[in-house]
C-alpha cells in the first residue's frame, strides 16, 4: 500500500471528519450554484414564445404579476404602430397549486399557438375558454394532477383540460377572460404583453415607438437579461458561503495536516535517515493532504447528487441546475483549500531536523 | 585499506537558551573500507552525536566529516542527502520503523526515496534475515527483535558501503540481541561493508574487529 494512504486509515475518525469537511463546502457550493439555477429557468421558460418584445407598464417589475394594463385599449395602440404584426396581452396572477403558488399566465385562447407549437400538448387539447385549465408536465408530477380533474380556485371550478410539455411560458394557463371574470375586473386588464415585429428589423423601431408611448419595451432578450440581474445579489451570497466554505476547507486540512506531522515527528526523522529528502516529505505531506482533497470532493459530489434528489424531491418544482463546468471549480476550490492548508506544516515537515526528530518521544 | 569515513577535529556543542553544552570536543576518527568498529562509552558521552554526525544528518560545529573521499564541510542539504543516499544505512534504537506499513513495505522505503527498482530485494533481504513468512506483517505484530531485523534488512537492502547503527540490541533480550548480532556480523563478511556499532554493552562491543571508547566527548580509546 502507498505511504500517504497507509498513513491516513490508521487515523479514520479524523480523516473521515476531515474528508467530510472537504465534502460538505464542494457539496454546499455546488447546491447553492444550482439553486440560482431556478430563475434562468423562469426566464427561459418566460421568454420561449413565439414573439419579439415584452411590453410593461413603465419602470414595472421584472417579476410579472397583477393587472396594470388595460388590455383592449393596450392592445389597439400597441397595434397601430408600424411594424406591429401581433400584440397579445397576458394577466399574471398566483394560484395555490401542488401546495405553493403558482405564476398562472391567463391568455386569449386564439393566442396559444405563440406559447406553445402544436406538439406541446401531450395530453388533452389547446383553451377554448370558460374554466379551464392547462397545467405544464411537471406540475402535473408535483401535484399528481390528471387530465380532467376539477380544481376550485377563486371560487370557481377549473377542469385540467390540457397538460403541456414543461418549458412553455407557464406552468398554469387559463383563458384571459375568464381569469378577469374571477377577478371582478371593471375591464379586461393585462399584467404585459407580448409583442411580435414584421421582422428583425422591425423590433428596435417599435420598441422606440413603445417607449415612447410610456410603456415599457423590452426585447426578449433584454427581458432574460433583466431577470438574470436579480442574480447579483444572490451571486454575492454564492461569493460569501464560496469564502466560508473554502476557509473552513483550509483550517480542517491545515489542523488536519499540523497534527499529523506533529504526531510522525520521529517517523520523519527515520525517513530522512533512510534518505528521503526535503522535497521527498514536502511531497508526502502533500500527497496525503491530497488524498483527503481528492476524497472530499468525491465525498462532495455524492452529497450534492443526494442535496439535489432530496430538495426535488421535497419540492419538486424548483430548478437545481448544474453546469459541469461548476463540478470543475468547485474541485479546484477544494484542492486550492487544500494545498493551502497544508503548505505551512509540509515545509515545517521538509524543514524538520533530522536529529531533533530521531530524538523526539 | 581505504578511509571510507573520517572526522578531523569534529566538535559539536548544542545550545539550548543560550547555554553551549558539548557533545563532541575535537574528535579525530577515521574508519577503513570493510571494519567493523563498536563505539563504547557511558550514557551521554556523545556517542550517538557522533554516529548522527558520521551519517550526515547533522552538522559539527567546528571540524569537517570526509565521506568516501568528499569534505563535507560546505555541502547543501541536498548534495549531504545525495551522499547519505550513496554510501550510508541506518540502524535506530527502537520506533524505528513506519508503524502504517508492512515489514516488506518499510525495507521497500529505503529503495524508493533513493529511486532505485525494487523487484524482489524486500522479499530476498526479509528472508536473509528471516522473516520471509512474516513479511506482510506490520511493525506492531512483530516483535521488538524481529522489528529490528527488519530495520537491519531496511539498512542492507541498498547495498550501503557504510552501516551505521545506534545500540541495535539496547532494547533485545539476549536471544534477540544475539540474534541480531549475528545477523550483523553475518553481512559484514558477506557483504563487506564498513560497519560502526555504537553499544555500551562490552560483550556487543567484543564482536568488532576495533573498539573505539569515548568519554565526555572525547576518544579515549581506539
Amino acid at each position: 500500500m502507498m505511504l500517504p494512504l497507509a498513513n491516513l486509515l490508521p487515523r479514520k475518525i479524523r480523516t473521515a471528519i476531515s474528508v467530510l469537511a472537504v465534502g460538505v463546502g464542494v457539496a454546499l457550493f455546488l447546491v447553492l450554484v444550482g439553486l440560482t439555477g431556478m430563475l434562468h429557468e423562469i426566464a427561459d421558460r418566460t421568454t420561449n414564445v413565439d414573439a419579439d418584445i415584452m411590453v410593461m407598464p413603465a419602470a414595472g417589475p421584472a417579476i410579472l404579476l397583477g393587472g396594470g394594463l388595460p388590455a383592449d385599449k393596450t392592445e389597439a395602440r400597441l397595434r397601430a404602430i408600424p411594424g406591429v404584426r401581433e400584440a397579445i396581452p397576458v394577466l399574471c396572477w398566483t394560484l395555490n397549486l401542488a401546495g405553493r403558488d403558482q405564476n398562472v399566465f391567463a391568455v386569449r385562447p386564439e393566442d396559444w399557438h405563440f406559447f406553445a407549437k402544436p406538439d406541446a400538448i401531450i395530453e388533452g387539447r389547446p383553451l377554448a375558454g370558460g374554466y379551464e385549465m392547462i397545467i405544464d408536465t411537471r406540475l402535473q408530477r408535483a401535484g399528481g394532477y390528471t387530465l380532467g380533474r376539477k380544481i376550485e380556485r377563486l371560487n370557481h371550478i377549473f377542469t385540467i383540460v390540457g397538460i403541456a410539455r414543461e418549458g412553455v411560458a407557464g406552468r398554469v394557463f387559463v383563458p384571459l377572460d375568464t381569469l378577469n371574470e374571477c377577478l371582478q375586473q371593471d375591464a379586461r386588464r393585462a399584467t404585459f404583453f407580448y409583442v411580435k415585429a414584421d421582422g428583425p428589423a422591425a423590433v428596435k423601431p417599435v420598441c422606440d415607438a413603445i417607449s415612447a408611448m410610456k410603456l415599457s419595451a423590452f426585447t426578449l432578450d433584454e427581458y432574460y437579461a433583466r431577470l438574470s440581474n436579480l442574480l447579483g445579489d444572490m451571486h454575492l451570497v454564492i461569493g460569501g458561503v464560496v469564502t466560508v466554505a473554502g476557509f473552513v476547507c483550509f483550517l480542517v486540512i491545515l489542523l488536519t495536516v499540523y497534527t499529523m506531522v506533529i504526531e510522525r515527528t520521529r517517523e520523519i526523522g527515520i525517513l530522512k535517515g533512510i534518505g528521503a529528502s526535503r522535497s521527498q516529505i514536502f511531497g508526502l505531506v502533500l500527497a496525503e493532504a491530497g488524498l483527503i482533497a481528492a476524497s472530499g470532493i468525491g465525498v462532495g459530489f455524492l452529497m450534492t447528487w443526494a442535496g439535489r434528489t432530496l430538495i426535488l424531491d421535497l419540492q419538486p418544482l424548483w430548478t437545481i441546475e448544474i453546469p459541469p463546468l461548476r463540478f470543475a471549480y468547485a474541485a479546484a476550490l477544494a484542492a486550492i483549500g487544500t494545498f493551502l492548508g497544508a503548505l505551512h506544516p509540509a515545509l515545517r515537515a521538509a524543514r524538520q531536523d533530522p536529529v531533533e526528530s530521531l530524538r523526539y518521544e | 585499506m581505504k578511509t571510507i569515513i573520517e572526522t578531523r577535529g569534529v566538535t559539536k556543542v548544542y545550545r539550548t537558551d543560550g547555554v553551549g553544552t558539548p557533545a563532541l570536543r575535537g574528535v579525530d576518527l577515521s574508519f577503513r573500507q570493510g571494519e567493523f568498529v563498536s563505539v563504547m562509552g557511558p550514557s551521554g558521552c556523545g556517542k550517538s552525536t557522533l554516529l548522527y554526525l558520521l551519517g550526515l544528518l547533522d552538522r559539527p560545529t567546528e571540524g569537517t566529516v570526509l565521506l568516501a573521499g568528499t569534505d563535507t564541510k560546505g555541502l547543501g542539504d541536498s548534495e549531504r542527502t545525495r551522499l547519505r543516499r550513496s554510501h550510508i544505512g541506518f540502524v535506530f534504537q527502537r520506533f524505528n520503523l513506519m508503524a502504517a506499513i508492512s515489514a516488506e513495505a518499510n525495507v521497500a522505503l529505503a529503495l524508493k526515496v533513493r529511486r532505485l527498482p525494487v523487484g524482489s530485494a524486500p522479499r530476498d533481504m526479509l528472508a536473509a534475515v528471516g522473516l520471509d513468512a512474516k513479511r506482510h506483517r506490520r511493525p506492531s505484530a512483530l516483535s521488538v527483535g524481529e522489528q529490528q531485523r527488519v530495520a537491519i534488512a531496511r539498512a542492507l537492502v541498498t547495498r550501503p558501503t557504510v552501516l551505521l547503527a545506534d545500540e541495535p540490541t539496547g532494547n533485545l533480550d539476549s536471544e534477540a540481541s544475539d540474534r541480531v548480532l549475528e545477523l550483523v556480523a553475518r553481512f559484514h563478511r558477506e557483504l563487506g561493508q564498513t560497519i560502526v556499532l555504537i553499544t555500551h554493552n562490552e560483550q556487543v562491543a567484543a564482536r568488532a574487529g576495533r573498539l573505539v571508547r569515548m568519554r565526555d566527548g572525547r576518544i579515549v580509546a581506539g
